[in-house]
């Protein structure tokens, strides 16, 4: 991929994050947010040997500018992190509650609940294993858009 | 122009397909990962023969819900679940989740996930005040990041945390992704433990976490101090 077509592909996938219509009114700008940091700070390196410092026994390291195929994979391995995993564990969490559920008579829903705010967040297995499914299909589809990047 | 716009298209449908509209903001999936760390330390202790479990209350009776904090709170505040274990002749534990812990210099810190001596979440309960780090057996700092290379702040801040906890309790750094600034930096300074890649896909890097957990659980119930 070009890196012309690859800041394309990273502006389609920033709105997708964006997409309230997709996400049921919600937001993953914050996703979008801290690649942007980390591209921002830029990759720590090694002073290569070859420059000006070879002689030198003293070790640099400085920043590089990531290129557009390395900041699109950092995107694509965010969404990785945050929507695949992330339904993944809540998959792995709800089954575990589940279980736990059964042994000690508990219903297997887990809350999460602010002290200030007593309205909670309710996660089920059932809905889980739904959408674990959901993200490995995007898992596949996010490996193949890595591949063609790195093509 | 070799732009796959099907397998983006593709992408699109399956990401809206995947995400649990309350799992959209970074602090629900921070209490996500939480009680997923938490669930990993329950399993260590039922590793153990004739461990006794029991799922609580804030109020001491036992727990009718799996509740759990959104942000650290005093362990003696709200109605929230812990889990009681108890091993043979030793002093019984509890595990929480999000509760704030007080240091050696007296400053409060959060734990993301704390296993502490019984008698001192009670002593906390009932005079409303925080446990200190000497009565904690294990702690842990968990963090969510989605992009690897995060910065390191957050490490720093860990490496001040762990100066300030007793050296009684085994602190840790936990975290979903990898980030070369910041293990260069824990690995120089050797303070604490961390644990990268912290996620289902990494079942390696799950498993040296869910081992360390493991052992930490045996050198309690190995340690004479602990004797009932």
């Amino acid at each position: 991929m070009t890196d012309a077509e690859c800041r394309e592909v990273y502006q389609q996938l920033v709105d997708m994050l964006g997409d309230q219509e997709m996400l049921e009114g919600r937001q993953l700008n914050w996703v979008v947010e801290e690649v942007n940091q980390v591209i921002r700070a830029g990759e720590i390196i090694d002073e290569p040997s070859g420059s000006s410092f070879r002689r030198s026994t003293r070790e640099f390291i400085t920043t590089r500018e990531y290129t557009p195929q390395e900041a699109l994979l950092l995107l694509i391995d965010a969404i990785d992190s945050v929507v695949v995993q992330t339904a993944l564990i809540e998959r792995e969490v709800t089954n575990f509650f589940r279980r736990e559920g059964e042994e000690f008579n508990i219903p297997p829903d887990v809350r999460f609940v602010s002290e200030e705010d007593a309205r909670p967040t309710v996660l089920t297995y059932a809905s889980a294993i739904d959408r674990a499914e959901q993200a490995l299909t995007l898992k596949r589809l996010l490996f193949q858009l890595r591949s063609e990047v790195e093509r | 122009m070799t732009i796959n716009q099907d397998l983006l298209n593709q992408i699109r449908a399956a990401l809206g397909s995947s995400i649990n509209p309350n799992l959209t903001t970074r602090s629900a999936v921070f209490d996500l990962f939480e009680a997923y760390i938490f669930s990993f330390l329950i399993e260590a202790a039922r590793s153990e023969p004739n461990a006794q479990i029991e799922y609580m209350n804030t109020n001491g009776a036992k727990a009718t819900t799996f509740t759990f904090r959104t942000s650290p709170g005093q362990i003696f505040n709200g109605l929230y679940t812990h889990a009681e274990i108890i091993f043979e002749r030793k002093r019984p534990l509890e595990v929480h989740v999000g509760v704030r812990v007080s240091g050696i210099s007296k400053v409060l810190h959060e734990c993301d996930v704390l296993l502490l001596e019984k008698s001192e979440a009670e002593i906390c309960r009932n005079g409303n005040v925080s446990p200190q780090s000497s009565k904690a057996i294990l702690a842990a700092e968990c963090k969510y990041y989605s992009p690897r290379n995060f910065g390191i702040d957050l490490a720093r801040e860990f490496l001040g945390l762990t100066s300030d906890f007793s050296s009684n309790c085994k602190y840790y750094f936990i975290y979903n992704t990898t980030s070369r600034s910041v293990e260069e930096l824990l690995a120089h300074h050797k303070k604490g433990c961390w644990f990268r890649y912290v996620v289902p896909d990494h079942l390696a890097d799950v498993d040296l976490l869910k081992s360390e957990f493991r052992n930490a659980i045996k050198n309690f119930i190995a340690t004479k101090k602990y004797n009932s």
